[in-house]
C-alpha cells in the first residue's frame, strides 16, 4: 500500500515537473564568452520590459565612441527568415525601456536575405546627436540615406537626405570599412541595367553631408552570373584593395578582390568559403562561419579563427589615445521575466585592439 | 516506617486491587507477555492454605502489594497445593505445586503460608519465602496472636512476612530477579529492547541501567529476562545492517540468534533530473552506512521536453538535447539508519560544466564553469537491495557571468533565477530515481 502510494506520488511529481524546464546553457553564449573574456567590456545597456520577439529580431549598432551609451536598434519587422526586408529603427539609450517599441519606429526596406547595411558615423562625439548611414531601398531603387536623431532629447530616429543609385540598378554588394581616423570607406558594386554594365561606388563617409557618389566602371570576372546571386553581399575597401562577397541561392559564398584597379578583372579568393562581413583597417578579412569568425589575409590565406557565438562584429573605432583601431563587438541577450512574456534586453559591448585579434584564436 | 506505610495506604490498596484483578484475568501459570522493562521486576507468587481469617490469600497479597520493593503479586492458581514445599522445600518435592507455578510464571520468589486457628482461639500463620528456581527456603517464620480481624490483617499481621520478602528482593539483587536468556550475536553487537542490559553477564554497555547490551568476544550474552515474555529487540553491529525482531522467550534458557548481514558498500543510482534528463551516479557508503561519497555524470544531451501545444507557435520536439555534461562528486548523509522504512538524507555535490558543443569544442563552460548543488531527499527501500528516492534541492553557480547565464536558459516555466555579477542561484530543483546497492 505504502509502495503504491509512493509510486503514485513519484508519478504525480514527475508529471507536474516534467516538461518545460531547461538547463542554463546556451552554446552560443558560451562560445561568445570564450572570446569576450579576452576583450574589454566597454558598455552595458539594459532595456527592461521588452518583449522577447522584439529582442530576438533585432541588432544593435552602438555609437562609435570609447564608452558608448546609445545607438540604433534595428529591428526586423518582416517574416522570420526575411525579417530585415523591412527594418524599424529605434534610438536606444541607457534610459530606454520596452515602451520604446510601442511606436512603430522609422521604417526602411533592405535586403531580405541579409542584415541592414548601416554604419555608425565615425569618430562620434557623445554629446552630438546620433548619426548613421545606410543603404536602403527607396521604392524599388537602392539609395544611400542618413539615419539620425534630430536632437539630443528625441526618442526617435529619422531617415532623410537620400542619394539614389542610378536606376534601374541591381545592387550586388555594399559596405563600409575603417579607412582613416574619422572616415570610413564606402564601396558598393551594382549592375546598371540602363547601361547594361557593372558599376561601383567608391566613396567615403565621415558624416553628413555625403560627398557625391560618382559611379566608376567595374569589371567582374568572366562568366560571372549575377542571376545566381541572392541578396546583397558585403563590399569593402581598405587602401587600394576592393573586396566583394556574393552569396548564391545554394548558400555558397564567392569573394573577389580587386587590387587597386576596378576596371581590371578581380581575383577570386577561393579559400574563403564563408560570407565576408568586414574588412578591417589592417587589411584582415573577417568572414562569419556559423558561430565563429575566420580571419584571412588580403590574398585570402587563412590567418586564424575565433569563436563568436552570440558575439557580433559591429565596427572598428579609432582610438586616438593609442593611435590604433579597436574592433568593437556587440552581444545581445535576453533575460526572461518569471511573471510574464517580457524580459530584459541586455546589450554588452566589447572591444579589443584590432592588432590583438589573433590572440582570440583557438 | 509504619507511619509512611499508612500514609500510602489508600494508593497501595488501589494498586493491590488492580494487581489482583490482573492476576485473576491472567488465570494461568504463564502470562502472555511481560511488562516493559522486566529487568526491574520482582514478582511474587503467594499460596495460602489453612483455616481462619489469616488463610485468606488476598490479605497476604494486599499486604505485599504495599511494598515498593516488590512488583506484581500473583496468587497461586487454584488447585495448587500450598503445602507442597513443606518440609523438604526441594524442587522435586514442589513438583506440581505453588513453587513450580511460581517458576513457570517467572516469579522471583514464592511465598507459602499455612494458617490455623489454635484451640486457644489464637491464630497461627507459618510462612516461608522460597526461591522457585532452586527450591531453597530463603526465609521462614511464624506469626502468632489473637485471631486477626480484617483490619489487623491489613495493618500489621503480615508485616514480618512482608519484611522477609523485601529482604529477599534486596538480597537477590538485579541478577536474581529473572531467569536467564541466551543471546547469540557477532561480538560487538549492540542489542537493545531486551531486559536488563546492564545486567548482562560478561559485558556492560554504557553503565548500569543502560538499555543497550554489547555482545562480548565470546559471541553470546546471558540476559535476565522475565520468562515467558515477548520482546521487541534491535541489534546494531559494525559493518552490518541493523537487525530487529520480536523474541518470544518461552522458558528460561531460550536462545535468540541475531543474524548478520554485511553492509553493502557500493551503490549505483539512476536518476531523472527535473523529471527530464537521466543521470548516473556511483556511490561508496561509509561510517556504518550513514555517509556516502559519490561520483557521477549529469547530462543534457538526451532528455525529455514535454510542453503543451500553443496556438501560433511550433510545438518543440518531445526530446531535448543540449551539448552539456556535468561530471561531479558529492557527499551525502543519511539521517536514519539503513533499516528505516524511509531514510531522509542530505546531499551536496559539485560538478564541472563541460560543453561539448561544436561552437566551443570540448571545454569547461566559460559562462558558468561550476555548479554546486544541495538537496534533501528521502529513500524508500522497495526490495532487498533496491530503493527509490526523491530529492528537492537548489543549484548554485559560482564564478559565473550571472546575467549571461540567466539569459542562456531561454524560456522556462519552472522557477526564476536569482543572480548577481558572479553567481546564480536556481531553486527548486527536483530529481528522482532508483538505487541499487551491492
Amino acid at each position: 500500500m505504502a509502495r503504491s502510494a509512493l509510486a503514485t506520488a513519484c508519478a504525480l511529481v514527475a508529471a507536474a515537473a516534467a516538461s518545460c524546464w531547461q538547463p542554463y546553457f546556451d552554446p552560443g553564449a558560451s562560445a561568445s564568452q570564450l572570446s569576450a573574456s579576452r576583450m574589454t567590456r566597454i558598455s552595458l545597456l539594459a532595456v527592461p520590459e521588452t518583449q522577447r520577439y522584439q529582442a530576438e529580431r533585432g541588432m544593435f549598432l552602438p555609437r562609435r565612441s570609447a564608452a558608448p551609451t546609445d545607438g540604433v536598434w534595428l529591428q526586423g519587422a518582416d517574416l522570420a527568415g526575411r525579417e530585415y526586408a523591412t527594418t524599424n529603427a529605434y534610438y536606444l539609450g541607457q534610459a530606454s525601456s520596452g515602451s520604446l517599441f510601442y511606436s512603430p519606429g522609422t521604417s526602411f526596406k533592405g535586403d531580405p536575405y541579409g542584415e541592414p547595411i548601416v554604419r555608425m558615423k565615425p569618430a562620434a562625439v557623445d554629446s552630438e546627436p546620433l548619426e548613421a548611414m545606410g543603404m536602403a531601398l527607396d521604392g524599388s531603387d537602392w539609395a544611400a540615406g542618413r539615419l539620425y536623431r534630430p536632437d539630443t532629447v528625441s526618442a526617435s530616429i529619422l531617415i532623410g537626405d537620400t542619394l539614389a543609385l542610378p536606376t534601374p540598378s541591381r545592387l550586388l554588394g555594399a559596405g563600409f570599412a575603417a579607412a582613416a581616423p574619422g572616415s570610413d570607406s564606402l564601396f558598393a558594386a551594382y549592375f546598371d541595367e540602363s547601361l547594361a554594365a557593372w558599376r561601383a561606388i567608391d566613396g567615403d563617409y565621415a558624416g553628413w553631408p555625403l560627398g557625391a557618389l560618382a559611379p566608376v566602371p567595374l569589371t567582374m570576372p568572366p562568366g560571372f552570373n549575377d542571376s545566381a546571386v541572392q541578396g546583397v553581399g558585403y563590399a569593402g575597401r581598405v587602401g587600394s584593395d576592393y573586396y566583394l562577397c556574393a552569396t548564391t541561392a545554394d548558400g555558397a559564398s564567392r569573394t573577389f578582390r580587386w587590387e587597386g584597379e576596378l576596371s581590371a578583372a578581380p581575383a577570386e579568393l577561393a579559400s574563403i568559403k564563408a560570407p565576408l562581413v568586414a574588412v578591417l583597417s589592417d587589411g584582415t578579412l573577417l568572414a562569419r562561419d556559423g558561430s565563429a569568425y575566420q580571419a584571412y589575409g588580403p590574398d585570402g590565406a587563412i590567418l586564424f579563427a575565433f569563436p563568436a557565438g552570440s558575439l557580433r562584429f559591429a565596427h572598428e573605432r579609432y582610438d586616438a589615445a593609442s593611435s590604433a583601431y579597436r574592433s568593437v563587438f556587440a552581444r545581445q541577450s535576453f533575460i526572461s521575466n518569471s511573471y510574464d512574456d517580457k524580459g530584459t534586453l541586455r546589450i554588452e559591448l566589447f572591444e579589443i585592439p584590432t592588432e590583438e585579434l589573433p590572440g582570440l584564436a583557438r | 516506617m509504619r507511619t509512611r506505610t499508612r500514609a500510602r495506604r489508600a494508593d497501595t490498596l488501589v494498586a493491590a486491587i488492580a494487581a489482583l484483578i490482573g492476576v485473576a484475568a491472567l488465570a494461568g501459570p504463564a502470562r502472555a507477555a511481560a511488562e516493559p522493562a522486566p529487568g526491574q521486576a520482582f514478582d511474587v507468587m503467594v499460596a495460602s492454605s489453612g483455616t481462619g481469617p489469616a488463610a485468606d490469600a488476598t490479605s497476604i497479597a494486599a499486604a505485599l502489594a504495599r511494598s515498593p520493593a516488590l512488583d506484581a503479586i500473583l496468587l497461586a492458581p487454584a488447585g495448587t497445593d500450598a503445602a507442597d514445599a513443606g518440609g523438604a522445600a526441594s524442587a522435586g518435592s514442589a513438583a506440581g505445586g505453588a513453587v513450580e507455578a511460581a517458576a513457570r510464571a517467572g516469579c522471583a520468589i514464592a511465598i507459602r503460608v499455612e494458617s490455623e486457628t489454635l484451640p486457644t482461639g489464637d491464630a497461627r500463620s507459618a510462612w516461608k519465602v522460597i526461591d522457585p528456581l532452586k527450591g531453597a527456603i530463603l526465609a521462614e517464620g511464624v506469626i502468632e496472636g489473637q485471631e486477626p480481624t480484617a483490619r489487623d490483617l491489613a495493618e500489621f499481621w503480615w508485616l514480618p512476612l512482608v519484611a522477609a520478602a523485601e529482604d529477599a528482593a534486596g538480597a537477590a539483587g538485579p541478577l536474581g530477579r529473572a531467569p536467564w536468556v541466551r543471546v547469540e550475536a557477532a561480538p560487538g553487537t549492540r542489542i537493545s529492547g531486551l531486559s536488563a542490559a546492564g545486567d548482562a553477564i560478561g559485558s556492560r554497555a554504557e553503565g548500569s541501567g543502560s538499555a543497550v547490551a554489547v555482545v562480548p568476544e565470546s559471541g553470546f550474552l546471558a540476559l535476565g529476562l522475565r520468562v515467558p515474555g515477548t520482546y521487541e529487540w534491535r541489534a546494531e553491529a559494525a559493518g552490518a545492517y541493523p537487525e530487529s525482531g520480536t523474541f518470544f522467550a518461552a522458558e528460561p534458557g531460550a536462545t535468540l540468534s541475531v543474524p548478520r548481514r554485511p553492509l553493502r558498500r557500493w551503490m549505483l543510482e539512476a536518476g531523472l533530473f527535473m523529471a527530464q534528463y537521466p543521470d548516473l551516479w556511483a556511490a561508496w557508503r561509509f561510517a556504518e552506512d550513514r555517509f556516502f561519497l559519490r561520483l557521477g555524470l549529469g547530462q543534457f544531451m538526451a532528455g525529455l521536453y514535454l510542453v503543451d501545444e500553443e496556438y501560433g507557435t511550433e510545438t518543440p520536439s518531445a526530446f531535448s538535447s543540449l551539448p552539456l555534461v556535468q561530471p561531479g562528486a558529492g557527499l551525502g548523509w543519511y539521517a536514519m539508519p539503513p533499516d528505516s522504512p524511509v531514510r531522509p538524507y542530505a546531499l551536496a555535490s559539485a560538478s564541472a560544466r563541460v560543453s561539448v558543443a561544436t561552437e566551443t569544442g570540448l571545454a569547461i563552460d566559460p559562462v558558468a564553469p561550476w555548479i554546486v548543488a544541495a538537496a534533501i531527499g528521502a529513500e524508500w527501500p522497495i526490495a532487498r537491495a533496491w530503493s527509490l528516492f526523491l530529492e528537492i534541492g537548489a543549484a548554485f553557480y559560482p564564478l559565473c557571468d550571472g546575467a549571461l547565464l540567466a539569459s542562456s536558459r531561454g524560456y522556462s516555466g519552472i522557477g526564476s533565477p536569482i543572480y548577481g555579477d558572479g553567481w546564480l542561484l536556481e531553486a527548486p530543483t527536483m530529481r528522482f530515481g532508483a538505487r541499487v546497492s551491492f
